[in-house]
């Protein structure tokens, strides 16, 4: 395959291609997309524009990419995800190292938009926030019920006219409805008792 | 030019992402997104004559849904421990992070942040409880994100800590 078809091919499938000069510097071997380079231009603000500086995590991925590339074998090294700052939303990266005959490069996919990971993770941490919030508020309400159920129990015990117990009894029904709301404010799964 | 690598670790919700960004970029924002991926600042600080350039690495709150690795530690110079004061689950999270932190990258300076003290009718932790529980800490302190108060101080000490080494 020819190198003019491989840097058509290579944005097609969502990847930027770098090589790695001896200058330590990466070089675009493709046309950089638009989110790559408004997440460059961002970088960039207020700071030198090579690539590495600008995205610092290029410049960590150096460093880690020099250890794969000095071996001197062909292969892949893949990279956990690097999220990215551009100027209208952060983009989500995964880095690959390769090899190929002694030429360093590095392949960037953007994963932005291709999976609907990051909803269903923030869904669930939201939901996560919640219970706890509400744990610890039930908690706080659940002090002073126990005050009022330990009051009403020593009540219980102590020798009481008829009308007095029937109140007292009725505080600890009371008491019982209560914390079984704040046992579902806490487990919703527990439903109506 | 002295550069260090610094990693934000806590539990998720914290605010380690906002910390980084009042920090470098003194902005804040009340909406909570959920860090996927890797974020990767810079910050130049001049520190008792020293010019130093921290790396800050924000990584994802450790949770049952992500979890940190060994490789996202590697070569960490510090560390600040990022603790949400409203929720004392977050402590147990900044423990057992601390502990793990330690066995990958061994005893290298380290900051615990008690993030939102805005939310001083909220707050839930016992300040001096938390500074003996991490007694090998370089200190122990109070930061909001969302005013900006304490968070320079975090990470001027850390920076010390880190010089100091």
């Amino acid at each position: 395959m020819s190198e003019a078809f491989l840097e058509q091919l290579y944005p097609k499938l969502g990847f930027i291609v770098m090589q790695r000069a001896d200058s330590g510097e990466f070089v675009l071997l493709t046309k950089a997309p638009g989110w790559f380079a408004d997440a460059a231009a961002t970088a960039a603000a207020g700071g030198p524009a090579t690539l590495g500086s600008t995205l610092p995590f290029l410049e960590h991925l150096r460093t880690e990419a020099d250890r794969f590339w000095w071996s001197g074998e062909d292969g892949v090294m893949s990279g956990e995800p690097f999220a990215v700052p551009g100027a209208a939303e952060e983009y989500l990266v995964r880095p690959r190292v390769v090899t190929v005959e002694g030429r360093k490069l590095l392949l960037l996919e953007n994963l932005t938009g291709s999976a609907d990971s990051r909803a269903i993770l923030q869904a669930a941490r939201d939901a996560r926030l919640e219970h706890e919030r509400a744990a610890l508020r039930a908690r706080d309400v659940r002090a002073p019920i126990d005050s009022i159920a330990q009051l009403a129990s020593q009540l219980l015990d102590a020798d009481l006219p008829p009308g007095a117990r029937e109140a007292a009894q009725g505080v600890m029904r009371a008491v019982g409805s209560a914390r079984a709301v704040l046992d579902r404010m806490v487990d919703p799964s527990r439903g109506p008792t | 030019m002295i550069q260090k690598k610094v990693c934000l670790l806590g539990g998720f919700a914290v605010g380690k992402t906002s910390l980084v960004s009042r920090f470098v970029r003194s902005i804040f924002s009340d909406k909570y997104l959920t860090t996927v991926g890797v974020k990767i600042d810079k910050k130049l600080m001049a520190v008792d004559g020293h010019d130093v350039t921290l790396v800050l690495w924000d990584l994802y709150g450790q949770d049952e849904f992500q979890s940190i690795q060994e490789t996202q530690l590697r070569g960490t110079a510090a560390y600040l421990l990022v603790v949400d004061g409203t929720r004392p689950a977050t402590l147990e999270t900044a423990h057992d992070l601390q502990q793990r932190t330690e066995r990958i990258v061994g005893t290298v300076p380290f900051m615990v942040v008690l993030n939102k003290s805005d939310l001083a009718a909220e707050w839930r932790l016992d300040d001096s409880a938390v500074a003996t529980s991490f007694a090998r800490s370089a200190g122990v302190v109070r930061a909001s994100a969302k005013t900006g108060d304490g968070v320079e101080a975090a990470f001027v000490t850390l920076t010390r800590a880190m010089l100091a080494r």
